[in-house]
């Protein structure tokens, strides 16, 4: 009994574990940020084939992020991690003007799905150093959010390489994801 | 062309270079009849009228305004109209290079605030990604300070200005901004009196718990003198609290009331005002006490009977949680505003229509009768109490 106690006020006060996914079109970014998070510093990175999963700490909540390629033959493969998912990170291309409607349709995609019902969601508006790009609220409305029922979401600019807005964005979903389940709502399905 | 160098183009920007791969993406009509009537082979010739070899530089050659000329006449061919640009002059000397001064490495690669920017074009090893194991591990040890400074430049930006234009990074969505809250004694004591039974060692523990919510209050003041005494005292409280924690549930609670009102006065000799409850708790102790004469030792019920009062007492607690409104009321209220106004450019102006909803909303909340309270808590101990812990977890990170 005292060991149970003592063992629950660790977990009190001791760090949290989320799991989340990171999805978007091809070159968004989402590998960059990946590793903006993970270890402060751009790497160069090469087209993800497969995924790269990596933890990221921030203040006490532990993110378990997994970040999937993006090519179109690969987002059939998203669905696949959809499981148990208290998270979704959208990355959008805000300078890929072309590609915005393509980026709303693979979105509309991942947050019907049933296994996604009850995730956050956080979109990184990323790229916003590029001129002539999209604004977080063009992004917004691109995606739908405003008309989107019943769920959280947050919308952020970003620069992964330059590690702007990243942490705004993580401090949104923490103090979502914990508010969530404090009021004993689900935020995975599976 | 390997991953290596797509991963290089890609970089670039979609609007410099769009990489496609053959087997892993589809391919559209358009970019098909590109691939047709341009290819390598006419790129390499032309840029060699530009001075710009195979050997330059990818990012200076794509920059490049031969570059920006021979998309749009690739483009322009393959949608059968006239090209919309005049060719650049030519030049055959190489010093010509990227006539547009790019903002150098500002783009991030060496944005790290104490290295001093490459000059543009050569090849940091970083850039290539080749780090070494140590050069990474420091890395990660700067991250936090590093996004904690991005932060704080994030803030001072003002809003409504365009990122690229010296403007904030905003973000919005369909919750608000969490508000900063003040004190946390109240959750303390929300926990203290969801109902468990009277030991001696909960009262240790709950001595800790005390302990700890006073030196998260200690570390805010930032004034050591404060926060020696405030630990002093909280030293004292844990002593006592295991020999008070044998006369259980109403012990536990004089406990927290006494820790509690001499951290207030403490902290108000400082100058300082923090409401932790103490007056609301002792109260309570009094009517519990009185009731326990009553009655034998004092169950997880009876704090639930008590509820009500300490429901009150947190609410007068706390100035600021005027327009409270229940959680799903208040989601509702905000996405309607959304409905009908699209979010403005900057968001952060819109106006917020509640505040956090507290623990004193929830316990409220209709549906959710007081006995249910002492239901949920029955299984203390299972490890499976996630509501309580978040509560907990999520207040003293706020402290």
């Amino acid at each position: 009994m005292g060991n149970a106690l003592k063992k629950m006020f660790d977990r009190l006060f001791g760090n949290r574990e989320m799991r989340v996914v990171m999805l978007g079109l091809d070159a968004a970014g989402k590998t960059t940020i990946l590793y903006k998070l993970h270890i402060g510093e751009v790497l160069s990175t090469v087209p993800t084939i497969g995924f790269n999963v990596e933890k990221v700490q921030y203040k006490n909540v532990v993110f378990t992020v997994w970040d999937v390629g993006g090519q179109e033959k690969l987002r059939p493969l998203w669905r696949h991690y959809f499981n148990n998912t208290d998270a979704l990170i959208f990355v959008v291309d805000s300078q890929d003007r072309d590609r915005i409607d393509k980026a709303a349709t693979e979105f509309k995609n991942i947050i019907d799905d049933p296994l996604m019902r009850n995730s956050a969601i956080l979109v990184y508006a990323n790229k916003q150093d590029m001129k002539g790009c999209l604004t977080t609220a063009d992004v917004c409305e691109a995606l739908g959010l405003p008309e989107l029922r019943g769920r959280r979401w947050h919308v952020q600019a970003s620069i992964a390489i330059r590690g702007e807005g990243l942490y705004e964005g993580l401090d949104w979903l923490s103090n979502t994801l914990k508010s969530l389940k404090r009021a004993g709502e689900a935020t995975s399905v599976g | 062309m390997c991953l290596e160098c797509s991963g290089q183009h890609r970089g670039l920007g979609v609007h410099i270079s769009f990489v496609r791969s053959v087997t892993m993406d589809a391919w559209t009509p358009e970019q098909l009849k590109k691939m047709e009537l341009g290819g390598n082979g006419r790129l390499i010739a032309f840029m060699k009228q530009y001075g710009l070899d195979k050997g330059t530089a990818h990012r200076d050659k794509y920059n490049s305004p031969a570059a920006e000329y021979y998309r749009e006449l690739l483009t322009s061919e393959c949608e059968g109209r006239r090209c919309a640009l005049t060719p650049p002059p030519k030049s055959s000397s190489r010093s010509s290079g990227p006539s547009r001064p790019k903002k150098a490495e500002d783009d991030g690669w060496s944005d790290w605030g104490a290295g001093a920017p490459t000059p543009q074009g050569s090849k940091r090893p970083e850039a290539r990604g080749e780090y070494t194991a140590a050069a990474l591990e420091a890395s990660s040890a700067q991250k936090e300070a590093f996004f904690s400074r991005k932060m704080e430049e994030n803030a001072q930006r003002p809003e409504g200005v365009r990122p690229s234009a010296g403007g904030k990074y905003v973000g919005f969505g369909s919750t608000p901004p969490p508000q900063p809250r003040h004190g946390g004694g109240d959750e303390v004591t929300a926990i203290l009196s969801k109902g468990w039974n009277g030991l001696s060692h909960i009262a240790g523990m709950a001595a800790e718990t005390a302990q700890s919510a006073v030196r998260s209050g200690a570390a805010t003041l930032k004034d050591e003198r404060v926060a020696e005494r405030v630990q002093q005292n909280a030293r004292l409280a844990t002593e006592k609290g295991k020999e008070i924690g044998r006369k259980g549930w109403v012990g536990l609670k004089s406990l927290y009331a006494t820790v509690a009102s001499s951290v207030e006065s403490v902290a108000k000799d400082n100058g300082y005002n923090i409401d932790l409850g103490a007056k609301g708790v002792s109260n309570s102790v009094k009517r519990n006490a009185a009731m326990a004469r009553a009655g034998p030792a004092y169950h997880g019920v009876s704090s639930v009977g008590d509820l009500p009062s300490m429901e009150t007492r947190t609410g007068n607690g706390f100035s600021g949680f005027g327009g409270n409104e229940g959680d799903t009321d208040a989601d509702n209220s905000w996405q309607g505003t959304q409905r009908d106004g699209k979010p403005a450019d900057a968001p952060g102006g819109m106006a917020r229509p509640w505040s956090e909803p507290s623990l004193v909303s929830k316990t409220k909340a209709p549906g959710k009768p007081a006995t249910k309270v002492a239901d949920d808590w029955g299984g203390w101990g299972d490890g499976d109490n996630e509501d309580q812990k978040d509560d907990v977890d999520d207040d003293w990170g706020k402290w």
